[in-house]
């Protein structure tokens, strides 16, 4: 291994080559030298920064919900979200609102869960933040629920006791309000 | 996650209101949205007029189509939709309803897997 070492190309190529086959290789082996690509520690963070900033274009999501911002969301707001169904044709919307119950921060995969009462039976819908799929997120009412909660994730409004107030006229004032 | 013994409510017209299920069609152990489901009726309308109308009585044993599941179905960009409960429509060997009516929500994902008659009779699809 003596000719081996010095070489700064071939100390890279050794830590990923596994020790028990190195007596395999043929001597002197060039091992190949490293791809081009960001310098930095952490390249998993850079490639979600670049994904966030290519849907997120001009930070309206991030600063709708990330934890950093004064102005976010919070659990008990009323959303409105609007998606496209057939993407990538951006034809037909889908709409569903409903009370937020939880904003789960995970990054570019960060998400959060809408509630409503959709004929009588409760609907959960998860939905990814940064989605190219989704067209737009309004907030139609600051906070939905009497009290200001005072918890991060309100499971407690899946228990009967909690009859929310319905979402309905609430869609309806803002699609009127839009159509003028 | 319908399985053997789990108990599913028929939101169709044909009279029925509660199914356990004894068989899941497909291989495997779970039955999911749009997945045909073999069911015994436990639980059928009651009432004076009602009865004698009702197409199913309890003790039938019917093919169903699971149409809402408390367990989250993922979507294809990563949403995921869950109900409050488990729902089906009782159909016949040729995946036609027996009822005439759906009363309720239903998945979208029916239309995905060839059950577009259930998704057109559905008052509202999630």
């Amino acid at each position: 291994m003596n000719c081996l070492r010095g070489t700064p190309s071939m100390n890279i190529g050794i830590l990923s080559f596994q020790r028990r086959f190195l007596h395999t290789l043929r001597r002197p082996f060039i091992f190949p030298k490293p791809l081009k690509g960001p310098k930095c520690k952490n390249v998993v963070a850079e490639y979600e920064k670049k994904y966030q900033n290519s849907v997120d274009v001009n930070g309206e999501r991030f600063q709708m919900f990330h934890r950093s911002q004064k102005d976010r969301v919070r659990p008990g707001a009323v959303l409105l979200v609007e998606s496209y169904s057939k993407y990538p044709l951006k034809e037909s919307i889908n709409r569903f609102a409903g009370y937020l119950l939880r904003v789960r921060h995970r990054g570019p995969k960060s998400s959060f869960l809408l509630r409503n009462n959709v004929m009588g039976v409760g609907v959960e819908v998860l939905f990814p933040i940064y989605s190219p799929q989704i067209k737009s997120i309004t907030v139609l009412k600051d906070n939905g629920i009497s009290k200001r909660p005072r918890r991060a994730y309100l499971s407690y409004l899946r228990q009967p006791r909690f009859r929310l107030a319905p979402v309905e006229p609430l869609v309806r004032k803002y699609m009127e309000a839009k159509r003028k | 996650m319908i399985g053997l013994k789990g108990i599913l409510k028929v939101i169709d017209n044909s009279g029925a209101t509660l199914a356990e299920c004894i068989r899941v069609v497909r291989a495997g152990q779970f039955a999911s949205v749009g997945d045909e489901v073999v069911v015994v009726v436990k639980k059928s309308r009651t009432g004076p007029n009602i009865a004698t109308a009702n197409k199913v009585k309890r003790g039938d044993i019917h093919h169903a189509v699971v149409v809402r599941t408390k367990f989250p179905l993922r979507r294809a960009d990563g949403r995921y939709v869950r109900f409050d409960d488990n729902a089906c429509v009782l159909v016949n060997k040729d995946r036609e309803p027996i009822g005439t009516r759906i009363l309720s929500v239903v998945a979208n994902e029916l239309r995905m897997k060839n059950h577009t008659k259930l998704a057109s009779l559905a008052p509202r699809t999630v």
